[in-house]
């Protein structure tokens, strides 16, 4: 049962080691975590895993939690520096250890992308679409747009989370939304049979 | 296209687009936006066309996590198996349909993980139906062991004393 606490008073109990608030505390702030552990990384089984991360750290760290920051952005910088080593591990590490028996040249071409723009333009996949279009972006680009557009953080709270001046944020924030506005403009145009959703969307 | 050349807003025009365009401004800029705006179609144009990446954004929604033989402390639990249609259409987040576990475990289990961690890196101990099991493998599920069902018995009966141990210890930090 979650109750009406706030943040601060759910982290005090789980501080002193209340189990329920354990549970809670679990409950209130898995989805956002994961859901930006998603958008990040990509992948939702790392996605998961990043999230689970997230928690055991966090609840090592509780008792250290001096309630400088708001606990959410305390959690999502836990979750983005678990997101930055994942993203650095794999740019350092093969993305599968390759089998005896499989030549690896055709694995790389099989690797994705695996379905071009336009097989998802006239699949009318703008979930899809919206993913790919996104990791066209630098990184940090990319984290700012999550931040405000799926978590609805501040400038502040951003430039705070990334290490980052205000003007910054700003900065990453124009650039990225102009990358996707000329990455979906293309989506637009792309040849597509039919005239389904995402080729009426208007980006 | 849009042509900032053609603009001739005095300042920082980048921030005052990204300003306006999340309504992060105080009410003096947002009256001397508005009032350029009203006479400079480009950059009316450029926020229209932000405006159209937003809403094709918001399109944009993470799956549900696999649910798997043996899975995560956490996005887990009975409630996953409500198929999705059955729930509500907007549940107020975070909404409980991943975890019903009781927490014990899930803590023991998490400090299980960082303790176990520290000694064998690519080790991790999770919490499933059955009880607690372990996988290996840093932020990825190992591939299943033929022989781990069985050897994983008296690793479990060890792995269950312990989080019963972090339990009992929980319960006495509870204690004044």
């Amino acid at each position: 049962m979650l109750t009406t606490s706030t943040d601060e008073e759910l982290v005090a109990r789980c501080i002193r080691g209340d189990r329920d608030s354990f549970n809670e505390f679990i409950l209130r702030w898995e989805r956002p975590i994961y859901a930006l552990a998603y958008r990040t990384i990509g992948r939702k089984d790392d996605a998961r895993d990043v999230c689970q991360e997230t928690f055991l750290r966090a609840f090592r760290a509780l008792p250290g939690f001096r309630g400088q920051a708001k606990f959410l952005s305390w959690l999502y910088r836990i979750t983005l520096n678990l997101c930055r080593d994942w993203i650095r591990r794999q740019r350092r590490a093969p993305f599968v250890s390759v089998p005896e028996d499989v030549d690896p040249v055709e694995l790389a071409a099989a690797a994705e992308p695996s379905e071009g723009i336009e097989d998802l333009v006239a699949r009318r996949d703008l979930t899809r679409i919206v993913e790919r279009v996104m990791t066209r972006l630098p990184d940090e680009q990319r984290t700012a747009i999550i931040l405000k557009e799926y978590h609805g953080l501040t400038f502040q709270e951003i430039a705070d989370l990334m290490g980052c001046p205000l003007s910054t944020v700003k900065t990453r924030l124009y650039q990225g939304l102009a990358v996707l506005r000329r990455e979906l403009a293309k989506v637009q145009d792309a040849p597509a049979s039919g005239s389904g959703p995402a080729r009426r969307e208007r980006v | 296209m849009t042509n900032h050349v053609t603009c001739t807003y005095p300042g920082d025009r980048e921030g005052a687009i990204i300003d306006y365009l999340y309504g992060e401004t105080d009410a003096a800029d947002r009256n001397v936006f508005e009032r350029h705006i009203v006479g400079c179609a480009v950059c009316r144009a450029e926020l229209d066309e932000y405006r159209g990446v937003q809403r094709t954004l918001s399109r944009w929604a993470p799956p549900e996590p696999d649910r798997t033989p043996e899975f995560s402390p956490l996005l887990t639990g009975p409630r996953l198996a409500v198929p999705k249609a059955d729930l509500p259409a907007s549940s107020p987040a975070p909404t409980p349909r991943f975890v019903a576990m009781p927490i014990w475990a899930r803590v023991a289990a998490a400090v299980l993980c960082v303790g176990v961690g520290a000694g064998a890196a690519n080790f991790r101990v999770t919490y499933s139906p059955e009880g607690l099991t372990m996988r290996t493998g840093w932020l990825s599920d190992a591939p299943p062991s033929p022989a781990s069902s069985a050897s994983q018995q008296p690793w479990r009966t060890e792995l269950a004393a312990m989080a019963d141990e972090l339990r009992r210890e929980m319960q006495s930090r509870n204690t004044p």
